[in-house]
């Protein structure tokens, strides 16, 4: 044993890091509420483990923060023969139903707007090689997901994050998700005007809002800065917000067009124009009145017709604006509709095109961080650069390279593929990011990154960066990008495996990119491993979704070939389903369409013109010999699907976690209090008899709050008013009266209010958190009996 | 040192690159036989990134992995879940582990040309920046134990360690020896 070469910059450790745990090393870079949030969900986990919490509540209390199930996470698996049990070492212990506690999950991570600095970067870096697989995928919605990731390592997980300014809260569940926004925002040629700050700001507001956390499904908000691109898909959304211009009292003032109601699933819906111009002061207040009229109107129990568009369709658009409106005009006054918006409402009239000396607006701040984290003076904006270039460089600049409106500046595309990146990679793009970029990334519908403000001096040497890491792949936006949901890889709803065909026609169509007619390079093929339509597949040229064919005994993977889709005008057509091929037949079928297109059709025709002259029946006919089968013994192949071994079945599809557990905001209100009850009891026992007073009584404010909430959604957090009013509408009118023993757990609450923050002996303590207990299970008996009532 | 993500990478021969489709079915045929001595649950296919980890074969303990992402193929075993036992101890079960699905993935018939992993060669990491951050203080910690593990596997030949340079990767050393 003899030489060790050290690196150069490895030095003595960081103090910190002799912290034996990330709470205890995080502890002063998180904020408090956040930590707190992170500690509240670690004791949930705590309940569950002893049982004291239902598998439903945890489920969505866990989905809120981004923890979903995977695919065998029943603990069974198909392997191809038969079934087996996976036997894990928690053996029966769950996180949800039918899901076992120590099956992998995925992990989501919200990236709002999809713009991601170059810490967070490190860190996602980070959790994808410790916690996960290595890999960060992003997705359809602009969030990176984390694969494989065990439950016991989410709470340290989301501390990590916590301390970069992430967080996973409501990335799922039945909760508005993550707000995307277009990519280009801000150095887009066709934009109104940066939708950033409105992105931002939208979030913000509604992140834990009161009036968004008792919605029976999920609620997708996007923006655009334009009407005419894709790039924000605004016309697929709950809530799309295409960015406007409009003369208001004889100044041009900047707004929304409105539409809501959009969206893909099995059933799409295109969205419903809810506004021509809605003035910027007016967005958080009128998706807050929004919000409100979903969450009181809602379907809630059954589930598949719960997402607002069913609530739309039901009302008609007339009446769902009227309610509304109506609502708008009750909600109370809050600051933070114009405070979170200074940025915004203090520079109406934002800049078409920027002065020659650099950036201004909201991008002002990350031109100049860019600025600063230059070794040197800035790169100053300069045009294109004039070859000769390296090998690659012109294909890749072709497709991936594109001019800001700010001249000398160009935004750079990352090809991933199928949206993956290596941890390794994603630090360099870090790296590359503080060099070029002013630090920041964003994340793209496309499942791709984008570097913005480059220089056309720096794009060279940007290549060769990126291509030392294999991030230089070119056809960003063409054919061989092919956007694809996780499907049967991991997910419980997959059908087929959306990700192993994409696979395969990504490597098939680079094989042959060079000898495509350009029009069938601008082409977008998406996939989705079901009908539920993760993977878009409505709004691509040409879109696929699993489904399965018998066949004999035997089931066979298949796709259905949708067409007539429109990605532009943020994705203002969907389109139907041809035909179901074989998965096998796929390529196949995708190369006899792009060829029939090439040679069929018509001068400066857009595919979907094309297939709307030619007609659907026509095209079927024309893969009508791709749709046959051969038999089991004749070719066994067709049998498994792309990327994987096994004998095709269905039998590993379970219940999806997308539209998470309907669970009421009463019902989480009390969960919320068992915590506080159950860290009562944790302090009891570390001797923090105050500590521990405090909680028990918090815990039973908190019930009763969330018993009253549920008849008085705008109830405020003041405890005096919560007492108030649970005394007035539950006790007064003795509907919280137990059978047997009447007032007693009401009176539990009555004299710890009213002796205020005493100080109580030890045993006095205990009989006060066990007073909490059998409080908050009266409540719960109480919310019981009303629901059935 | 109580870390226990611990991961090890013997490389192909040669730095010779696998086709990785085959594998997909190898891994499965292995879930399905119970073929390792511990819970395998499912096989990922990334094959189509770049210096990734090629095809994984996912454990509940920890993951195998064709993997590419240091730019060099070859086979890696990283543990995931918590293992009891001392450093030392959980070391050599990392390494029994790697050496074991070596072993069978050389003498795999479904393989059309069996891949031969060098022994001359071993990456090792600890998955872990909070209980092993990439520094000398690291190294000091786990040098006795890497040291007796070393010996396990060549004897008394020499061997040259490498700490990995960028103090943002997890803990990594590179391991050669002149002797296979």
């Amino acid at each position: 044993m003899t030489a060790i070469t050290l690196p150069r910059d490895a030095g003595a450790s960081d103090p910190s890091a002799r912290a034996k745990t990330w709470k205890q090393r995080l502890n002063q870079e998180i904020p408090p509420s956040i930590a707190r949030e992170i500690e509240l969900y670690e004791t949930q986990m705590e309940l569950k483990r002893r049982g004291k919490i239902e598998d439903k509540v945890f489920a969505e209390s866990r989905l809120r923060r981004g923890a979903y199930g995977q695919r065998y996470d029943n603990g069974q698996r198909q392997d191809g023969v038969s079934s087996q049990t996976l036997e894990y070492p928690s053996g029966d212990l769950t996180k949800g139903p039918n899901t076992l506690w120590d099956a992998p999950g995925m992990h989501r991570i919200k990236i709002p707007f999809g713009e991601v600095t170059a810490p967070q970067l490190e860190t996602l870096a980070e959790l994808a090689e410790e916690y996960a697989d290595g890999i960060c995928h992003v997705t359809t919605r602009q969030d990176v997901q984390l694969h494989f990731v065990h439950i016991d390592d989410t709470p340290d997980l989301m501390r990590r994050l916590a301390a970069v300014g992430i967080t996973t809260r409501e990335a799922c569940g039945n909760v508005v998700r993550n707000v995307t926004g277009c990519p280009l925002a801000g150095v887009c040629h066709n934009e109104a005007f940066d939708v950033t700050p409105y992105a931002k700001a939208l979030t913000t507001f509604l992140l834990g809002h009161p009036d968004a956390q008792d919605f029976g499904r999920k609620f997708k908000i996007s923006f655009s800065g334009c009407a005419d691109e894709p790039c924000g898909l605004g016309r697929m959304h709950d809530i799309g917000l295409i960015a406007k211009r409009q003369e208001v009292d004889g100044e041009l003032r900047n707004g929304f067009t409105v539409f809501v109601g959009g969206g893909l699933g099995a059933v799409p819906h295109e969205a419903k124009r809810f506004s021509d111009f809605l003035p910027a002061e007016e967005l958080l207040p009128t998706t807050q009145a929004i919000c409100r009229v979903f969450a009181r109107l809602g379907e809630k129990r059954n589930r598949a017709r719960a997402r607002i568009k069913f609530l739309i369709a039901k009302l008609g658009i007339d009446e769902f604006l009227r309610l509304v409106h109506e609502e708008r005009e009750v909600l109370p006054e809050d600051p933070r509709w114009t405070s979170l918006l200074p940025e915004a409402l203090e520079r109406p009239r934002f800049e078409l095109v920027l002065p020659e000396e650099g950036p201004v607006g909201p991008f002002a701040e990350v031109y100049e961080a860019w600025r600063r984290q230059r070794d040197g003076p800035a790169t100053e904006a300069a045009p294109f650069p004039d070859g000769p270039y390296p090998e690659g460089f012109a294909a890749w600049a072709k497709s991936n390279v594109r001019p800001q409106r700010q001249n000398g500046y160009h935004t750079v595309v990352l090809h991933l593929p199928l949206g993956d990146l290596t941890a390794p990679q994603m630090r360099r793009l870090a790296d590359l990011a503080r060099q070029y970029a002013g630090g920041v990334a964003r994340t793209t519908v496309e499942q791709n990154m984008l570097l913005r403000w480059i220089s056309g001096g720096d794009l060279i040497e940007l290549y060769r960066g990126l291509r030392e890491v294999r991030l230089a792949r070119p056809g960003a936006g063409t054919l061989i990008d092919v956007t694809s949901c996780p499907g049967t890889d991991t997910c419980k709803l997959g059908i087929s495996s959306s990700r192993g065909l994409a696979s395969e026609l990504s490597r098939r169509l680079a094989e042959r990119s060079f000898e495509l007619d350009e029009a069938v390079q601008q082409l977008r093929i998406k996939i989705s491993g079901c009908f539920n339509s993760c993977g878009q597949h409505h709004v691509a040229d040409i879109g696929f979704y699993g489904v399965s064919r018998k066949s004999g005994n035997h089931r066979v993977p298949h796709f259905q070939v949708v067409l007539g889709g429109q990605w532009s005008e943020n994705a203002s057509a969907y389109g139907l389903p041809a035909v179901a091929v074989p998965s096998k037949n796929v390529p196949a079928a995708l190369i006899y369409l792009t060829d029939f297109y090439v040679a069929e059709r018509e001068r400066g025709e857009s595919f979907q013109e094309f297939i709307q002259r030619i007609g659907r029946r026509e095209v079927r006919a024309k893969l009508l010999d791709l749709t046959r089968m051969p038999t089991f013994d004749e070719d066994r192949t067709f049998y498994s699907d792309w990327g994987d071994a096994r004998e095709y079945t269905l039998a590993d599809m379970g219940v999806g976690e997308c539209a998470g557990e309907v669970v009421s905001a009463v019902d989480f209100g009390l969960a919320e209090s068992e915590s506080t009850a159950f860290e009562a009891q944790i302090a009891l026992d570390a001797g923090r008899i105050d500590e521990a007073v405090r909680g028990a009584y918090t815990a039973m404010v908190q019930a009763a709050g969330a018993l009253t909430r549920g008849e008085l959604p705008n109830l405020s957090n003041d405890p005096q008013e919560i007492v108030r009013q649970f005394k007035l509408r539950f006790h007064d009118t003795a509907r919280f009266h137990d059978p047997f023993a009447g007032a007693k757990f009401a009176n539990y609450l009555f004299r710890a209010h009213n002796t205020g923050g005493e100080s109580l002996a030890p045993d006095a303590a205990h009989r006060r958190i066990e007073e909490a207990q059998l409080f908050i299970e009266a409540a719960h008996a109480c919310n019981t009996r009303l629901s059935q009532n | 040192m109580d870390a226990y993500r611990l991961s090890l990478k013997l490389y192909f021969e040669h730095g010779a690159s696998p086709e990785l489709t085959p594998y997909i079915a190898v891994f499965h045929r292995w879930i399905r036989e119970h073929t390792l001595d511990h819970l395998l649950i499912d096989v990922a296919d990334y094959s189509l990134v770049p210096e990734g980890p090629g095809i994984m074969l996912i454990g509940h303990e920890g993951h195998y992995s064709i993997d590419a992402t240091d730019g060099l193929p070859g086979l890696v075993y990283a543990h995931k879940r918590p293992q009891d036992g001392s450093f030392a101890e959980r070391l050599l079960a990392s390494w029994q582990r790697l050496s074991t699905a070596a072993r069978l993935l050389e003498q795999e018939d479904s393989l059309a040309a069996a891949p031969r992993l060098a022994r001359d060669r071993l990456a090792f990491r600890i998955n872990d920046r909070l209980l092993a951050p990439n520094t000398t203080d690291t190294l000091a910690a786990v040098d006795p134990d890497l040291r007796s593990l070393l010996r396990e596997i060549y004897g008394d030949a020499e061997v040259e360690l490498e700490h990995e340079s960028d103090p943002r990767a997890c803990f990594g050393v590179q391991v050669r020896t002149a002797l296979a």
